[in-house]
This record gives C-alpha cells, sequence and structure tokens, in this order.
C-alpha cells in the first residue's frame, strides 16, 4: 500500500541538484518511487548523474520511464529499494549533468513492492486539458501499483480520476516559467494493459510517465473471527481494518492453492504404491511444495502451510499397452495413509477396469476428496494398478498428464 | 435466525454468528464496531466454516439387484452443523443459508463420495449415486466389473436445497446377479457435502483485491476518490464488503445437463472427441450458458473454478472398445479424466467424470467431450437421473 508521500521539494533558480528532505520514516523493504518534473528548455530530459540518499540506499539514474513535451516540460520516474531505514532530516538529492531553471520532486513510500517490480511502462507529451500517459502493454501480474508523474505548466488545477490516489499537486513558485509536478497511484488486481490520465482546469503543454510494478500479494493466515470494538484508538483503526477486513476476506477469495502436474516421463511399477513425484507446479501460492520447503523435501510432496479442509482433485495415468482387468487407482495420501483410516496408502479414488488397446487408448482415473490437514501435514498423491500389463510409465500426452489439485476450503 | 438450527461455534465464546446478508451503507451511514461486526464477522464466520458433512460406512452393506439404495454412513467424520440424524441413518438433512436469512434461496452443496462394490460379472455394471429426498436420484459413475478387483465408483454432483428440510444420501445400485456387497477394507463408502453457494440473481462482479487502510482513508458508501487527508483515498464499504461478501455468498455456480437432447445425441465410434450437447441448465448463475451455443460454459467472472463433466452413454450390447470422457478449455486445451472398457453384454451403460480444479479467466469456455471406439455410435443418457453435466463452482479468486 502507499505509506506516505515522505518528501516533496522545489526549485526556482537554475541549478544541477536538488535536495529533497525526509518527513517521514521510511522502513526497511519498503520502496521510494520519486516523481520528477523539470522545465526543459533545452529540449530533452536530462541525464541524472546520481541520486545519493543519507542513507546510501541504492537508486535507479536510469529513469523506469520519461518524456519531455517540447521545450517546455520534462518527467522522470525513479526508484529505490530501501535496504537502510531513512529517517525524518535524512535527504535524498538527485544531481544532472546540466542544469535546469525550474524543479519539482515528490518521493512516495510503498511497503509491497516487489523486490524486482518493475513491469510495463511508457510516455506521451502534447498540449492538451486531458492529459494521458499514453498505454502501456499488459501487465504480467494479478496484482500491480501504477504509478504516473504529470508535468505541466502552473496554476493548471489539476484532478485525478476517482479511485487514483496522489496528494496534492507541486508548484514552483518562481513567478514566472513556473512547472507543477502531479503524482497519482492505483492499485490493479487484474492484468492488462494500463494509462493514466489528469485533467487541467486549461490546456498546457505537458509531459507523463506510467510505471507499472509487481506487488507482493499478502498471504493472510486463516482469519479468526473478526472482532470490531467501539471506542478503538484512531490510531490503530487502519491496523484493525488491515486485519479485520483486507486480511481476513483476501484469504477467503484466494485461499492456499496448489495446482501441479507430472510433464515428464515417470517410471511406475504395478502392484506397487508410489506417489507421483511434480515437475510443472502451475500454482502455489502459499508455497507448499516439498522442494520449496526449508530444509527441501520431496518433489512428491506439498506440505501443508495454514489448517483446514482441503478440497483434493486428482488423475492418474498410465501409458502403454492394456490387459484385461488391469485396474488403475488414484488415492490421495495424508502423511502416507489415508486420512478415512480405510486404505494402506491413501483413500482411494475410482477403481476402474481402464482400456486394454495400445498407448494411444487413454488409461486415466480420477478423484476428489475434502481431507483435513495442519500445518506440517503432508498431502501426496498415490498411484496404484494392478498386474495385469506390462505397463512402466506414466501418460505424459497434453491433457492425460498426472495431477493434482489442493484447495483450501474452510477450518 | 432460525430457532433450534447449529450455528458456528467460535472459538472465544461469542454469540454465534449465522450467514449474514450484508447491509447497503448510504452516505449518512456511520461505519458503528456493530454493523461492521455484523457483517464482517458474521461472514467470515460463516465462510471460514462454511456447513460440511463427511460420514463413512465401516460395516460392509448388501446392495440388492437393480434397486436404488441408500448407503447406511455408520462413523461421522465431521458434521458441523448437525445435519445428520444420526451415527446410523444415511440422509443428511443440510443447513441452508437462504432459509436462515429468510430469503427462500436455494443453497447448493458439493456431495461427493464413494461406493466400492465387489463383483466380478463383466456384463453387470455398479453405480454410485445420491438420493435428494428419498426418491430423486442422481447417478454417478457406472462401470462394469471385471476379474480379480473392485470396482470404486464415485458421485459428484452440485445439489440444490430449500428450507432446511430437503434430505441428501448416499446411494447405490447394481445389476449384478444377486445384488453386490460394498467393500470396507483398503476402500470405504463415503459422503462428502460441503455448502458452495446460494443463487441469487443480482450477481455481483468479482470483487477488487481488498484495500489496504492507511489512517488517511476515509470510509465512504460508494464515493472514492482522494480523502480530504494528503495521501488518503476515500473507500467505499458497499463495494470493500457488501459486494465482496456477497459474491462469497453467491459465486458463480453452473448446472447444465443433456436433458431435452432432441433427437438424441450420440456420440460416434471411432475415437474422436465429441463436445456434449447441454441443453438444459439447473442453475447458471452468472449466465455462462446460452441455448444456441449449448455445448459451452463461457467464463464471466474470472477465477479458480471446480469443474466437473460426466459423460454417459447407453451401451450396445458386446460393443467393445473403450470410453473416455475428458473436458476442453477454449477449444484447444483438454483435461483428461476417467477411461473404461465397457461391459462385455448388456446395455445398461457406461458413466464416466473428470474432475478438476482450473484457472479461468473471462470469455475463457469450457466444454464436455466424450470419446469411445465400440462397434457403433452410443445415446447421450438424458434422463434427470442420468443425464450428461457439466458443473462449474467458483472456489477463488
Amino acid at each position: 500500500m502507499h505509506a506516505a508521500t515522505v518528501g516533496r521539494a522545489i526549485a526556482n533558480a537554475n541549478t544541477t541538484s536538488l535536495a529533497v528532505t525526509i518527513t517521514r520514516p521510511v522502513a526497511v523493504g519498503h520502496t521510494l518511487l520519486m516523481g520528477l518534473v523539470w522545465e526543459a528548455a533545452a529540449g530533452s530530459v536530462p541525464t541524472i548523474s546520481s541520486i545519493v540518499d543519507s542513507r546510501s540506499n541504492t537508486w535507479t539514474t536510469t529513469p523506469d520511464d520519461s518524456t519531455f513535451g517540447g521545450t517546455t516540460v520534462a518527467a522522470a520516474i525513479v526508484r529505490a529499494r530501501v535496504t537502510t531505514a531513512l529517517v525524518p532530516g535524512d535527504t535524498v538529492t538527485v544531481t544532472i549533468s546540466a542544469a535546469r531553471s525550474r524543479w519539482a520532486a515528490q518521493i512516495d513510500q510503498f511497503d509491497d513492492l516487489a523486490s524486482s517490480p518493475l513491469d510495463a511502462h511508457t510516455h506521451n507529451a502534447g498540449t492538451a486539458t486531458s492529459l494521458s500517459t499514453g498505454t502501456t502493454g499488459a501487465t504480467v501480474a494479478q496484482a500491480e501499483l501504477v504509478y504516473c508523474v504529470f508535468g505541466f505548466p502552473s496554476a493548471r488545477g489539476p484532478s485525478a480520476p476517482a479511485g487514483w490516489g496522489g496528494g496534492p499537486v507541486l508548484e514552483t513558485t518562481a513567478g514566472s516559467t513556473d512547472r507543477a509536478l502531479q503524482s497519482t497511484w492505483l492499485y490493479v488486481s487484474a492484468t492488462g494493459t494500463q494509462q493514466g490520465t489528469l485533467t487541467l482546469a486549461s490546456s498546457g503543454a505537458y509531459a507523463a510517465a506510467i510505471a507499472t510494478y509487481k506487488v507482493n500479494i499478502p498471504r493472510p493466515h486463516v482469519p479468526d473471527v473478526p472482532r470490531f470494538v467501539a471506542g478503538t484508538d484512531p490510531d490503530a483503526i487502519a491496523d484493525l481494518l488491515n486485519t479485520n477486513i483486507r486480511d481476513s476476506l483476501t484469504f477467503l477469495t484466494a485461499p492456499p492453492t496448489f495446482r501441479a502436474r507430472r510433464t515428464g516421463s515417470l517410471t511406475v511399477a504395478e502392484n506397487t504404491h508410489q506417489d507421483v513425484t511434480w515437475d510443472q507446479i502451475d500454482e502455489d501460492n502459499y508455497v507448499g511444495w516439498g522442494p520449496s520447503q526449508t530444509p527441501a523435501q520431496s518433489a512428491t510432496r506439498y506440505v501443508v502451510q495454514e489448517p483446514g479442509m482441503y478440497a483434493i482433485s486428482a488423475v492418474v495415468s498410465l501409458s502403454g499397452t492394456g490387459a484385461t482387468s488391469l485396474v488403475l487407482i488414484p488415492a490421495a495420501a495424508k502423511n502416507g495413509v489415508s486420512a478415512s483410516g480405510q486404505g494402506p496408502n491413501g483413500w482411494e479414488g475410482v477403481e476402474v477396469f481402464v482400456p486394454t488397446g495400445a498407448s494411444t487408448q487413454p488409461k486415466v482415473s480420477v478423484g476428489y476428496w475434502e481431507i483435513y490437514g495442519l500445518p506440517g501435514d503432508i498431502f501426496e498423491l498415490d498411484l496404484w494398478y494392478s498386474t495385469e500389463s506390462a505397463i512402466v510409465a506414466v501418460d505424459t500426452t497434453a491433457g492425460f498428464q498426472c495431477g493434482i489439485e489442493i484447495i483450501w476450503t474452510s477450518i | 435466525m432460525a430457532a433450534g438450527r447449529a450455528l458456528v461455534t467460535l472459538p472465544d465464546g461469542q454469540t454465534a454468528f449465522g450467514p449474514v446478508d450484508p447491509r447497503t451503507w448510504s452516505a449518512s451511514d456511520r461505519a458503528r464496531a456493530k454493523q461492521l461486526s455484523l457483517d464482517v464477522a458474521g461472514a467470515v464466520a460463516f465462510h471460514r466454516q462454511r456447513p460440511f458433512f463427511q460420514g463413512l460406512q465401516t460395516v460392509s452393506q448388501s446392495i440388492p439387484a437393480s434397486a436404488w439404495t441408500p448407503v447406511t454412513l455408520d462413523w461421522e467424520m465431521i458434521d458441523q452443523w448437525a445435519g445428520h440424524s444420526g451415527t446410523t441413518s444415511q440422509w443428511l438433512t443440510p443447513v441452508t443459508q437462504g432459509a436462515v436469512l429468510g430469503l427462500g434461496l436455494t443453497d447448493y452443496y458439493l456431495c461427493s463420495g464413494y461406493v466400492p462394490l465387489n463383483a466380478s460379472d463383466t456384463t453387470k455394471v455398479g453405480i454410485a449415486g445420491l438420493i435428494k429426498n428419498g426418491t430423486d436420484i442422481r447417478e454417478g459413475t457406472k462401470i462394469p466389473y471385471g476379474a480379480s478387483h473392485a470396482i470404486d465408483p464415485m458421485i459428484i454432483d452440485l445439489v440444490g436445497v430449500q428450507g432446511g428440510t430437503d434430505t441428501i444420501g448416499l446411494g447405490a445400485w447394481t445389476n449384478n446377479t444377486g445384488g453386490a456387497p460394498t467393500v470396507v477394507a483398503s476402500k470405504t463408502p463415503s459422503l462428502t457435502c460441503r455448502w458452495v453457494g446460494s443463487a441469487f440473481a443480482n450477481n455481483p462482479a468479482l470483487p477488487a483485491v481488498p484495500h489496504s487502510w492507511i489512517p488517511a482513508d476515509q470510509m465512504t458508501a460508494s464515493a472514492t476518490g482522494a480523502s480530504p487527508a494528503v495521501g488518503g483515498s476515500k473507500v467505499p464499504l458497499n463495494s470493500e464488503i457488501r459486494d465482496l461478501i456477497r459474491y462469497l455468498n453467491y459465486p458463480p455456480l453452473a448446472r447444465l445437463t443433456s436433458e431435452g437432447q432432441s433427437p438424441t445425441q450420440t456420440i460416434p465410434t471411432g475415437g474422436a472427441w465429441t463436445s456434449i450437447k447441454l441443453p438444459t441448465n439447473n442453475i447458471d448463475s452468472y449466465t455462462g450458458w446460452s441455448s444456441g451455443a449449448n455445448t459451452l460454459y463461457t467464463v464471466k467472472r474470472a477465477g479458480l473454478y471446480l469443474v466437473i463433466g460426466y459423460a454417459t452413454v447407453a451401451e450396445v450390447s458386446a460393443a467393445g472398445g473403450y470410453r473416455a470422457a475428458r473436458l476442453l478449455v477454449n477449444g484447444t486445451t483438454p483435461f483428461g479424466g476417467t477411461s473404461t472398457v465397457p461391459m462385455t453384454s448388456g446395455a445398461t451403460g457406461t458413466a464416466l467424470y473428470t474432475v478438476r480444479h482450473l484457472r479461468l479467466n473471462v470469455n475463457d469456455t469450457v466444454e464436455l467431450q466424450m470419446s469411445q471406439t465400440g462397434s457403433s455410435a452410443l445415446p447421450c443418457i438424458i434422463t434427470a437421473a442420468g443425464a450428461c453435466r457439466l458443473i462449474l463452482v467458483w472456489k477463488g479468486r
């Protein structure tokens, strides 16, 4: 989320550097996005020589995006991942290679961006009352932050679309050729193209840049029943709402989900219980797959991360020439045994006499279960088939691969 | 709340909450703790512990020939809302959210189970099923017996219930001469019923990721934009709370069937995958189905879906070959289910499932397909009990 606007500064005279004083604490792991606007008499975006803060955090000097509008205004977005916390009174100093006479800068702090967050970006310039950053290419992540910087002449009364954050406009105060900066941002929850817009009270030459940043999707725990208490300390209300509303409803709408397949060859044996090894992880939002654990566990395993009942759907397959009376059975195993108490190596799914013909004949069977798991419990898919055939491999044909899906459903 | 109904028991001993129909906020409302508790706490209490039953059979039961028979569940593993009327009963009376709310809505349960049966006559079949209100049969996997091994047919279906009086039970059917016993060693009959949603006409949009609050934010009924405080936003409770909870209460659900096919569709021999016509929808809460393109369900809300395909045909005596069912997404991506040999003679039929959790985007299409290599084309079953089905249940963002 946008934690705070932590610094704003302007320059009203020709200078190659501008120091922005930090006004709010900035925590380690947070990301700072700085919008910069200059006058552009030189007809270009100035080259940023360095950006240095008081705690030696690393800033990008190549903007995430930048542009200029003729000889009127230039805009850029730069970024830092904070590795050493900043405190009020610290400064961030931007230095450029050739002096500009008007500057405006705003630094915004975000607490939820990925460590390498930059995704799509673009820019636009023109003269208008309806400003546009241009439209980015499609974003790749479900949850992203869209951040825009608009530069334009002062005293234009900008207004952002509903739903966008941004704070007040920042304007230079030299009294002539003043420039204005307006930052805007929006969190989005679906992939797609993005565009920032801004409306001015009167037309002006502008430069606008947009960049999208991947957001770390929160992984809240199974929610307790929320409690709302009258008289809650106003300073604690935001945290209370994040716990009671954001985290609870995020968990219920995006529960722990694991989906995996076996796409590469896998040797199997008849009359043997064997757990399918997963080599294609389609989804694992709570990072439960065995090799992702510390220490790493078997690639056959999903290690439960949150307590509750899990819906498990699965398919097992065989490849090769069948035989009369050949049966194939999937079974959902919890800690190596059946959660029902019946079944030696798992809770059995459909037991069926599969086709007897060549490998072109699909030999598949499915199962569906709901099984309770505590953190650390292990879910696996047991594959068993009888002795009638000479089959020793699973089917890796698209659509007939072994697969499993595990989804939290309730406490 | 209905008197005498079992409600969610809270871990801290608070008064139990039932499911809620969230309030619509107006601009003049003040966000009081009591209102937030009723809506948010009530919804979380319900949706983190949606009504659920799971029972098993531990003592073998003889299933007589050619009669749908309720399967006794003598072991309650979980009966969260006290809907199972006794430890030896076959019947579950599911709690209904619509009844609790007094809205008269139909609630939908996902009911799944197995009935392992022991016989060896390859000309006979066993079927697992559901029995609603004692007479309404829902057939599941229908597969032949064979030598040396039992069969373990499955049932999984979306069942609408109303009023807190409907009953659901696990059923079995066989045409094996003299019947067939259930198997309770190494496998066992089981029934699992899970509340998955209610039907409601005013289907909300897929809610956005819940808002991250900061002190500068301002609660509103519906207004958006910047709040008066620097850096803050106006956060509309009607979308943040009401619409999101309604979406959880009324997620996309669909149950499409082959009932009403005219003429009855046949699945050609030769092994080609054939999309099954589904002219009837029992529920299609987000209008993903149309009669004009009735082999398709078109996704209206993105997310993770449980997708169930059930393909069923009548057999021609001694048809041979194999039968298989699958799902097909966007006309190109298959998801396989079950395959089997058919009964070696007789015409009772074959019925097979595909059950997968799939991540689907808006406008993705899903089809149910069947393939068979028997001696001739096979007609789809179109009776209410045994019709082909395509079922979708939204499970998550």
